[in-house]
């Protein structure tokens, strides 16, 4: 395969069996994301994102078709530690330390080496975390959960980033900030990632291209790539170009439609 | 953004204040809301206890059939070293019962969070003990492992069994949903699952079950007790019951209620401390 693509998924179909029928959440979905890139998947509800991302990394199986990271199906980059994953839901556990919480990756497997505990101290600097490091996920504020979330994907220096939605559950104030707080984070360690995201301003702004998705049954509507420089900051928001890209990506939104009805109980969240 | 943080943060765990205070004082200061819980029900008990000695009194109720709080207060601690006896022997099948059942319940529930063939085999069985009146195999448990204190730790592990059971079971399972998935994203096995999420998950919804269980264990061995009366506090009441010594069966009664209030607050004590994370601790 092509060494240029970091993940190549081809043909990727999935349907889920209920109670109520079958369910297509997939339909012949093909996507590939080069080394390093920064792409973010967008749609309405239900369209399927989520599944994509869960086949991608390995937490689902699709129905047909293959999903390729680097040398290897997701099984393997599991192996290789190179998937990291951030959920809506912080995820972290309320019995741990920030600290604790980073290491947790360390724990499996048992791979743990001085190198490794050195590097999770230095992700908790690198998140902004530094003085909470012994603080509990009670103590914190969601956007702090969040940080800890990032750093725990971040401590095996996987080469793939998957985020469902990695700023959704934040208000609308931190969101904003947290954005750029992700793109620095992206800028300092260049991940390939994968990133589904509500957002249409969230998209534009950290991405390397916006591929949009309709369903379901869930199809790419349309990939944009989006050409603003970078280093990007707060000011990207008020340029031409930003605004152009927005209306392009919402345009391409609304000609998919906002899909038919949900199958009720069908675990399509995303 | 940080620097907001670290404030909001700070907040959170005001450091304390060593002020000139002398170290006698800081210590009440320390104590003093415990005594918040200790202090109200101590009034109520008393009061309780001065109305029941004024109507025994007054009514010149027959010692043999209500006694006063004073004729109990005064057997119990002229024999003190009687009741702590019996009552350690209590206390001990209670304990022993109480840890067998739960290592039962919670080993059962470990096999059928991971198959689910164990679990349709098992559960129904497990219900089967429950709805099983525990009265009805106490005598016969003493017929099958005689009057020692066997059939008393097997009846308490009995009660204890069932919702240790089903909470762990239940517990297991909780675990969030998105930490399962970062694991297996890391193709972590499934003993590293249990170990790291499904063990820690589950402590809230044991410490559940062993709020119900450690008084129902006290209940079991005393209910045996009754019935292979050679030892512990039940057997006391048992004999008491059949002398119509009333002050020396009300003395037992007292000795079970303050080795129930002392587990209870045990537990919970235990509990606040490995638990100090989750919502009901934090609530508080």
């Amino acid at each position: 395969m092509p060494a240029a693509y970091e993940i190549s998924a081809v043909g990727l179909s999935k349907i889920f069996s209920s109670n109520n029928g079958e369910m297509t959440a997939l339909a012949n979905v093909s996507l590939e994301v080069k080394q390093g890139e920064f792409l973010s998947i967008i749609g309405p509800s239900g369209c399927g994102k989520t599944t994509l991302l869960k086949i991608m990394g390995g937490l689902l199986e699709p129905t047909a078709g293959r999903v390729d990271i680097g040398d290897g199906g997701p099984e393997d980059a599991q192996g290789r530690k190179d998937i990291g994953f951030v959920f809506q839901d912080p995820a972290i556990l309320p019995w741990r330390t920030v600290l604790d919480n980073i290491k947790l990756p360390l724990q499996v497997n048992r791979k743990a080496g001085t190198r490794e505990l050195a590097r999770a101290r230095e992700l908790v600097e690198m998140v902004g975390l530094g003085d909470f490091s012994g603080y509990y996920p009670h103590q914190l504020s969601g956007g702090m959960k969040q940080r800890v979330a990032l750093a725990r994907a971040l401590v095996f220096n996987p080469t793939v980033l998957l985020m469902d939605e990695p700023l959704g559950s934040l208000d609308e104030i931190t969101r904003g900030q947290m954005r750029y707080e992700l793109l620095r984070l992206w800028e300092m360690t260049r991940k390939t990632v994968v990133m589904v995201t509500h957002s249409v301003v969230e998209a534009v702004v950290v991405s390397d291209r916006v591929a949009v998705m309709s369903g379901p049954p869930g199809r790419i509507s349309g990939t944009i790539d989006i050409d603003l420089p970078r280093p990007r900051d707060e000011s990207v928001e008020r340029s031409d170009a930003f605004l152009d890209y927005t209306f392009r990506v919402k345009g391409l939104l609304a000609e998919g439609g906002v899909g038919g009805p949900a199958i009720a109980g069908a675990s399509l969240r995303g | 953004m940080d620097r907001q943080l670290l404030e909001r943060v700070s907040e959170v765990r005001p450091r304390p204040k060593r002020s000139g205070l002398p170290a006698w004082l800081h210590y009440v200061r320390q104590v003093a809301p415990a005594l918040g819980y200790v202090i109200p029900p101590s009034i109520a008990l008393t009061l309780a206890a001065i109305g029941w000695e004024l109507w025994v009194r007054i009514e010149n109720t027959p010692i043999y059939l209500v006694p006063s709080p004073s004729n109990v207060l005064e057997r119990l601690f002229t024999d003190l070293g009687f009741f702590a006896r019996e009552g350690a022997i209590t206390l001990y099948e209670a304990m022993a019962g109480f840890a067998l059942g739960s290592a039962i319940g919670i080993s059962t529930a470990i096999a059928m969070a991971h198959s689910r063939f164990l679990e349709r085999s098992l559960y129904p069985v497990a219900i089967l003990v429950k709805v099983t009146p525990l009265v009805a195999v106490a005598p016969l448990f003493v017929i099958w492992f005689g009057f020692g204190p066997v059939p008393k730790v097997l009846i308490a592990a009995l009660l204890t069994f069932f919702p240790v059971l089903v909470n762990s079971l239940f517990g297991f399972r909780a675990v969030n949903p998105g930490a399962l998935d970062f694991v297996r994203s890391l193709k972590a096995s499934k003993l590293e699952i249990f170990w790291l999420l499904r063990v820690p998950s589950s402590l809230p919804y044991l410490f559940a079950a062993f709020r119900i269980t450690v008084p129902l264990a006290v209940i079991g061995a005393v209910v045996a007790e009754w019935f292979s009366g050679d030892a512990g506090l039940g057997s006391v009441i048992i004999v008491a019951h059949s002398n119509l010594d009333m002050p020396t069966l009300f003395a037992a009664v007292f000795t079970l209620a303050f080795i129930g209030t002392g587990l209870t607050i045990l537990t919970s004590y235990i509990e606040k401390r490995l638990l100090f994370w989750h919502e009901s601790t934090l609530a508080e």
